[in-house]
């Protein structure tokens, strides 16, 4: 006799498979989707925390008096992220202002002649390009007006923290 | 007659299941698209706190060109710029010739240079300067004594143009504007009546960071010859994208016409 409606034990149950899947799919999918902005977020705030904190002991002098004292300052800096601290000459005159970018980068950063050598102030000389090639996304930068000792007076430079994955 | 319908108890079932999948995900994307909100603004805000204090410590610190050249080699006298306006003050508690705080001048009639506003002029300068790389905020910087009456008093604006009829293809629900290019910064030397009026008009910027710090300075008088005036400093930034009436400063009305703001011709730029 045939029984309409009727499969099986197993059968009756294939078509309620259905839902269950989609539901499986969406709820591991969103989770993922949840995880990785809670993950990217939280690194983004951590990098934004860590320049706060270093641009912080870059700050403690109100004067940099040298390179010396410059290098000795980022000397200080314990952290274990990628980073570099640079300065850029800031004119008395504003229309003389230079935006910065990657294409300008290394020359405008601030070069103090010592000994007829030209210096860059910048705490770490030899990862400039690292950062320079990442894409926006990727890095942090923040500025803060400073003060440079110049021969006998004080100028207004631009101190440059960066920190990238 | 009860065994068809066995396949519909676990159907339902699992419709209750996605149904509840569906709301923990949607609640699931609304902690996604908030996460983080409030840590990223604190962040914001201790940033442009920071920046305000540097800026003020720059101009504590730095030193300016006794010229109009805003050139540190040209030869002539430097000082470091708090201690120019300290002695710039000292004969007639005033910084700079007029006692309208809002004028500034650099050359006489016939041209030649004045060094009356020197000090005035290069402490503008510097201010300009340091707040260049921050062009997307507006700030004020002034001075302020026990007497309440302001001895410096600067303003900086960025001006927008309605470009609505501009932009054909976009929807006109509502204005657009945009950075006047021809003019896109206005910098002012203003000379409020009192202090309620500074607070009032810019108080209207929801978010202000501001740095001040107390001084001392010293006026000549025959009959005591040193006489100490307490003194405050305030430099306030805003983002240039908030409206405080700026459109009402140069326009008599009501309170804004109480800062009393004279714009800064661009021979003094």
């Amino acid at each position: 006799m045939t029984r309409y409606g009727f499969i099986g034990a197993i059968g009756d149950d294939l078509p309620s498979l259905i839902p269950i899947f989609l539901g499986l799919m969406i709820f591991f999918s969103v989770f993922l989707n949840t995880y990785n902005v809670y993950k990217n977020n939280t690194d983004l705030y951590s990098l934004k925390t860590e320049v706060i904190n270093i641009s912080a002991i870059m700050k403690e002098e109100p004067v940099i008096l040298n390179l010396d004292s410059f290098k000795k300052t980022c000397s200080k800096v314990q952290t274990k992220h990628n980073w570099n601290a640079f300065l850029v000459d800031l004119d008395l005159n504003s229309s003389n202002y230079v935006v910065l970018d990657k294409e300008n980068l290394e020359s405008e950063i601030l070069k103090e002649e010592i000994d007829d050598s030209n210096e860059l102030y910048a705490c770490n000389t030899s990862n400039i390009t690292d950062f320079i090639t990442r894409a926006n996304s990727e890095i942090i930068i923040y500025h803060y007006p400073t003060t440079t000792q110049k021969d006998l007076y004080i100028k207004p430079a631009r101190l440059y923290v960066v920190v990238w994955r | 007659m009860f065994r068809k319908k066995k396949g519909q108890a676990a159907v339902t079932d699992a419709l209750f299941f996605l149904m509840i999948i569906v709301t923990l995900a949607v609640l699931m994307f609304r902690y996604s698209s908030s996460y983080g909100d409030r840590v990223d603004q604190s962040i914001s805000d201790l940033y442009f706190k920071e920046y305000a204090n540097a800026a003020m410590r720059t101009i504590f610190y730095s030193s300016i060109p006794l010229n109009y050249d805003l050139n540190y080699q040209s030869g002539q006298e430097v000082d470091y710029l708090m201690t120019a306006v300290k002695h710039d003050y000292y004969p007639d508690k005033l910084i700079g010739k007029n006692s309208d705080i809002n004028q500034m001048r650099i050359a006489d009639a016939a041209g030649n240079p004045d060094y009356d506003d020197i000090v005035k002029f290069n402490l503008y300068h510097m201010v300009k300067s340091i707040m260049r790389p921050l062009n997307n905020y507006d700030y004020v910087f002034y001075i302020y004594d026990a007497d309440e009456k302001y001895i410096f008093f600067l303003l900086k604006l960025t001006n927008y143009e309605d470009i609505t009829d501009q932009t054909p293809n976009l929807a006109k629900y509502r204005k657009i504007y945009s950075i006047d290019s021809n003019n896109p910064y206005s910098y002012y030397l203003c000379n409020p009546q009192d202090y309620t009026i500074v607070r009032s008009i810019i108080s209207k910027a929801n978010k202000i960071y501001s740095s001040s710090i107390p001084m001392r300075f010293q006026y000549y008088t025959p009959e005591t010859t040193l006489t100490d005036v307490a003194v405050n400093t305030t430099f306030a930034i805003w983002p240039a994208t908030v409206d405080i009436s700026s459109n009402l400063i140069l326009n008599d009305s009501s309170d804004i016409e109480k800062l009393r703001c004279e714009l800064i011709s661009e021979n003094l730029n």
